[in-house]
């Protein structure tokens, strides 16, 4: 951070400017040792809405997460769970949602468009409701989702 | 609006970033849809889980030797803009 002081030209906060040069810095260290693949995260192509998962379990947690976050089985899973995120996927929502980045910070981050920051945050955090709800969901609450509601009333409507 | 249409508007709605038109749109599919209602209940406890994580404080000899890195780094770059990173209170940060 100390060698890229220079660099700062007071655009962004100083904390988004701290954690995009921790992320750069990392994402390095892990390319160098091959841990991660050594192409860039940018997109090849626009990622778009199209053929987002749909949720399968939906259910009712059993606990808020302030109590659950307690329980070191429950901080396991949810450990687990990040891990076993794609790459592109687990980068983004660790700074959007857990580093409290922007849209645009990550984006400027990552290299990547607002745009397609949005659409693998979307999808980032689907998959982990739908692991952590299978794990901390009450089965008596769970419904059957119904994906073409909506459907009729908007032919109507157009009618 | 569609449950598939909510689906593609989630981020929006939970990051509270979109115009009123989208979020009466939004309440009235939620009103009556169920699973879409736990669905957004579902995120919204999601990301409040993750964000209730335990943080791993920096030791503090290394606290301190950064601190002083950066004030001195910090000094040497802005040495008028009456900024200071003091032991107790990293305005700067």
């Amino acid at each position: 951070m100390i060698e890229h002081l220079e660099d700062f030209r007071e655009e962004s906060t100083v904390a988004a400017w701290v954690l995009r040069i921790a992320a750069n810095h990392a994402l390095k260290i892990l390319r160098r040792e091959r841990i991660l693949p050594m192409h860039s995260y940018a997109e090849a192509a626009q990622e778009s809405f199209a053929s987002l998962p749909h949720p399968s379990y939906i259910a009712r947690w059993r606990n808020d997460p302030a109590d659950l976050a307690q329980d070191a089985e429950v901080r396991r899973l949810v450990d687990e769970a990040l891990a076993e995120l794609d790459d592109t996927y687990r980068l983004v929502f660790v700074l959007r949602d857990i580093q409290g980045l922007s849209t645009e910070e990550t984006a400027q981050a990552l290299d990547l468009t607002p745009s397609n920051v949005k659409v693998r945050l979307m999808r980032a955090r689907l998959q982990l409701r739908e692991r952590l709800t299978r794990a901390l969901g009450d089965p008596a609450t769970r419904l059957i989702p119904d994906h073409h509601h909506g459907e009729d009333q908007q032919a109507e409507a157009s009618r | 609006m569609t449950c598939e249409e909510m689906l593609k508007a989630l981020n929006a709605v939970i990051d509270s970033e979109q115009a009123l038109s989208l979020y009466q749109e939004f309440a009235g599919h939620l009103e009556g849809c169920n699973p879409c209602q736990l669905v957004v209940d579902n995120l919204r406890k999601t990301i409040q889980l993750y964000q209730a994580g335990e943080h791993y404080p920096m030791p503090e000899a290394f606290q301190n030797r950064f601190r002083d890195a950066l004030k001195a780094k910090w000094l040497q770059k802005f040495p008028h803009s009456g900024i200071s990173i003091t032991e107790n209170h990293p305005k700067a940060l």
